[in-house]
């Protein structure tokens, strides 16, 4: 049944919007370093021996295409991990809060209490007791909770009560309930919560750069380190290119499991 | 009695925190295969009553029973999908598609799909759901259409029972009497056990065949069919509940077929001038009706007769006027009345279902009606 709901309705286009932002990003990439150059003023001999763009590291070095497959992987791995591991923290943080109401403020002023610890000291401190790549994931991840619990609490309390008592009155159990109409109703307010979280993550995964990870950061930092900006330029290009695919992903999931969001009165 | 009849027994509800009940001990039997209302203000503790028959709510005291078992025997999901739910707010699964919600319950209970996918199918035949409308979702409904899902959905696997909570509140007047007409053709069909809340006196007049009026606190002040109602309010509290045009609204409630209907100032065409002037000042009548086969043919002003007087051979030759005023035997008192205040002899024909006369209704027999 669900096969033929869908395959009944008109297809709708991606939002034109999508394709402004990515414009917008890329101007403002373009932008920067105009200004870059400008503000340096530098002098024509020098930007003749250190241009913005070294082509060559791009398509001549035989080492690029391997280093920024390394790090781009790691990047994603250091996003998607805590993120995954933060929806499943969040989830049990909800059920907790929702089940005991009295737990819910909290639980939010926990993890509000997290989100507040800076980066840095926080790598710090877990460093000294794991591994460079856990101590990552555990900071990456406390940052997910506050938002992703926040959402998951908000969809669920979302849900009409005119569809709870339906429900209940109809027959479903507790988790019948919770399976066929609270989790699919509160889905796009979650999946909004899981892309915010990703998002932030990935610029988040940079600071892991100071324990010798950080993915694509790890080349603007480089960069920095040797005044090349060319690599810089390709660390800070692969970090939005890459939230914004990830955040196009994530839309693309929500457009996809709502279907009946779509379809406005007649 | 047989079939699935309703019985509360000293059914009381106190809320937690409350110092007064919201139900005080109530004794209550819904009929098997009626429509049963429950009425009355606002903290009356009707809608607490009805959701108690499905434990959405759990009695402080009392016994419940459907078909003589105890609610509280069967389990608790068990019991919900043997009884029809309709809410107000009509409660639809946004995410679900018309069918989907339609075929909530025979899924919860395990029905196969081509089961469930025919029962879809009846079940939108019978509220008049349009297949087109099956794969939409209930945002894409107006409110009559979601209205028309939500009883197909609560009469989807077969309950002997149906609860409804101000089914029709949430629609506009034009489509609530439409809906209320199609409860009543439906119910004409399904037979269920219905209990309906309402703050409608009209409502529960038109669709109960008992109406229970409640006080506020769940005090059961008139248990009765709805003209019996209207005629007899057992108290004031009742009666001003009714309001003020209890007549006027059990001219609704009654059938022409119900009244003596005299034969009227009305002759066959082949009967005599003296006979018609016989009949005349027999009824006091300003008109005379004339027949032939049975058949109505319509109306002669007495003081023509007067005029033509013994110069006329036979009623043939008199101008009829056709009846302006004709009534069907099963029309209401109401619309009998209507047709009355219309028509020049302040008298509406009847006509029998096989479209013989039936005699007249004048103002009189309605009031004679509605005396007894």
């Amino acid at each position: 049944m669900t096969a033929a709901a869908s395959s009944t309705g008109p297809m709708h286009r991606w939002p034109a919007k999508r394709v402004v932002e990515v414009v917008a990003v890329v101007a403002l990439v373009a932008f920067v370093l105009w200004a870059r150059a400008r503000i340096h003023g530098l002098s024509e001999e020098t930007q003749a021996t250190n241009p913005i763009i070294r082509w060559e590291y791009l398509f001549k070095r035989q080492r690029t295409p391997g280093e920024l497959w390394t790090r781009g992987k790691q990047h994603l791995e250091l996003t998607v991990v805590p993120v995954a591991i933060g929806l499943g923290l969040s989830s049990v943080l909800a059920a907790i809060g929702l089940r005991f109401r009295w737990l819910l403020a909290p639980i939010f002023t926990f993890a509000g209490f997290l989100y507040t610890i800076p980066s840095l000291a926080l790598f710090a401190v877990l460093v000294t007791y794991n591994s460079n790549w856990t101590s990552a994931v555990i900071a990456l991840t406390t940052y997910t909770l506050l938002i992703i619990t926040r959402n998951i609490v908000e969809g669920i309390d979302g849900v009409p009560q005119a569809a709870l008592d339906a429900a209940d009155g109809l027959g479903m159990n507790r988790l019948q309930r919770l399976a066929k109409v609270e989790i699919p109703l509160a889905l796009p307010v979650i999946l909004t919560g899981v892309r915010v979280a990703t998002v932030t993550t990935v610029g988040l995964v940079g600071i892991s750069a100071v324990i010798q990870l950080g993915g694509l950061a790890y080349l603007i930092f480089d960069g920095f380190n040797r005044s090349f900006t060319t690599e810089l330029v390709v660390g800070s290009v692969g970090m939005i290119l890459l939230a914004i695919a990830l955040d196009l992903v994530l839309r693309g999931a929500e457009w996809a499991v709502t279907p009946w969001a779509r379809r406005t009165v007649r | 009695m047989t079939g699935t009849t309703i019985e509360l027994r000293g059914v009381t509800k106190t809320f937690p925190g409350s110092a007064t009940p919201a139900v005080a001990p109530l004794d209550l039997t819904m009929g098997d295969g009626e429509i049963t209302v429950l009425i009355g203000p606002s903290g009356c503790g009707k809608t607490t009553t009805l959701r108690m028959i499905n434990r959405l709510t759990n009695p402080t005291a009392g016994v419940i029973t459907i078909d003589g078992t105890d609610v509280r025997e069967r389990s608790l999901t068990e019991l919900r999908r043997g009884i029809g739910y309709v809410i107000q707010q009509i409660g639809l699964f946004p995410h679900r598609t018309v069918a989907q919600n339609i075929a909530t319950v025979p899924k919860l209970v395990g029905w196969d799909r081509a089961r469930i996918k025919a029962r879809v199918a009846e079940l939108a035949e019978l509220v008049g759901i349009e297949p087109a409308m099956l794969g939409r979702y209930p945002a894409e409904l107006s409110g009559g259409q979601q209205q028309r899902v939500g009883v197909a959905r609560a009469l989807a696997a077969d309950p002997p029972v149906l609860l409804m909570d101000e089914p029709f509140g949430a629609v506009d007047p034009i489509v609530r009497a439409r809906l209320q007409r199609e409860l009543l053709a439906l119910q004409a069909r399904v037979h269920k056990t219905i209990v309906l809340v309402t703050h409608d006196i009209d409502e529960a007049v038109l669709l109960g065949d008992k109406v229970a009026v409640l006080n506020v606190g769940g005090i059961l002040e008139q248990f009765a069919a709805p003209d019996d109602l209207l005629a007899h309010p057992a108290n004031e509290f009742v009666a001003d509940f009714v309001g003020h045009e209890r007549s006027i609204k059990r001219l609704s409630l009654s059938r022409v077929e119900d009244l003596d209907l005299g034969t009227g100032p009305v002759v066959d065409r082949s009967a005599s001038v003296d006979e018609a002037h016989a009949v005349l000042a027999r009824t006091g009548s300003t008109w005379l009706g004339l027949t032939a086969d049975q058949q109505f043919l319509g109306w002669v002003p007495a003081a023509e007769l007067a005029v033509a007087g013994a110069g006329l051979d036979g009623l043939d030759a008199l101008e009829v006027r056709p009846p302006a005023a004709q009534v069907h035997r099963d029309a209401t008192l109401r619309e009998a009345l209507e047709l009355i205040l219309t028509s020049s002899s302040s008298t509406a024909v009847v006509v029998n279902d096989d479209g013989t006369y039936g005699g007249t209704v004048t103002l009189e027999s309605i009031r004679g009606g509605l005396a007894r």
